[in-house]
């Protein structure tokens, strides 16, 4: 099997692979994907920490499925390396956080990022998840740190598109954000698979 | 989106606003302004139906840190774990100020 990644996005063959029943509000999309998003969380005997998400910000349902029942594993990193969104149709790509990729794209051709979020769900599943009013989030896998000043020059580009991107730096399975660290006088948080935890210098390993 | 309003009975007065957090999925912005009034937190959050999660969450920070403050919270669907850490980071950065 391949490795599982917080934020991956997995494709299963049926509702019954989930751990638990799902509330009723997640009937109206999930049949149609079929897809869940991994969780920073710990695996639990075995099986994948998952997410189902439904079209509201508070329709969001942690289960957890069998790595059997998994039939494929799309990365936020993949949904940019085919450039996802040039397949979308006309009509979602007026979505403000939809338009604005391949503009990040030119900021970002030099970094290991991918596509997170309901853009991402989008992208990757055609369903309709993301809104006009959507941010954009993104992940990256980065090589070396930046430094603050680096940090926030990096953010005004990103943030010149019209929509709200926010950049979450992938430290193994801990994440954090950058705009939170070019903006930290003291500590910030990292999430981790357990609790999030305070830190002083992200970048440490 | 729903607005919470939570009121609680605290001594500590505090000196110096604080702001900690950022405006992303999953996480929420937590202000600390200083007051002459009772504690009053007012919550604005894109997650509706977890008022009790929330004064749950609220009451147990306050037993233990009776903070007398403005609290002004944003939320953008953050889990508790994330709540109590960024009321704890914004505790330690009063102490910061000292």
């Amino acid at each position: 099997m391949v490795e599982i990644n917080p934020h991956d996005l997995l494709k299963i063959d049926s509702i019954s692979a989930l751990s638990e029943e799902l509330p009723s509000w997640a009937n109206s999309i999930f049949p149609n994907s079929l897809t869940v998003v991994v969780r920073r969380s710990p695996m639990r005997a075995g099986r994948i920490p998952v997410g189902v998400r439904g079209m509201k910000r508070e329709h969001r349902f942690a289960t957890y499925v069998d790595p059997k029942d998994v039939l494929k594993v799309t990365t936020p990193y993949e949904l940019v390396e085919r450039k996802a969104w040039k397949k979308t149709i006309p009509e979602r790509q007026i979505l403000p956080a939809i338009k604005a990729l391949p503009k990040i794209n030119e900021v970002l051709h030099n970094y290991h990022w991918g596509i997170s979020g309901s853009v991402g769900f989008e992208l990757a599943t055609g369903t309709r998840a993301a809104k006009m009013t959507s941010d954009l989030d993104l992940v990256w896998l980065p090589e070396h740190s930046i430094n603050k000043n680096e940090a926030s020059s990096l953010l005004k580009e990103l943030n010149q598109f019209g929509i709200h991107a926010d950049l979450q730096v992938i430290q193994g399975n801990n994440g954090f954000s950058l705009e939170e660290y070019a903006n930290s006088t003291s500590t910030i948080m990292m999430k981790t698979l357990e609790d999030p935890i305070l830190v002083k210098d992200p970048w440490l390993k | 989106m729903e607005k919470l309003h939570f009121n609680f009975d605290t001594t500590d007065a505090i000196a110096k606003p604080v702001h900690v957090g950022v405006v992303a999925s999953g996480d929420l912005e937590v202000i600390f302004r200083p007051t002459d009034k009772k504690t009053e937190v007012n919550i604005v959050t894109g997650s509706d139906g977890f008022k009790e999660v929330w004064a749950n969450v609220l009451k147990r920070f306050f037993d233990r840190y009776p903070i007398q403050a403005n609290i002004e919270i944003n939320d953008f669907g953050s889990t508790p774990g994330v709540v109590n850490l960024r009321l704890t980071q914004a505790l330690e950065e009063l102490k910061d100020e000292k």
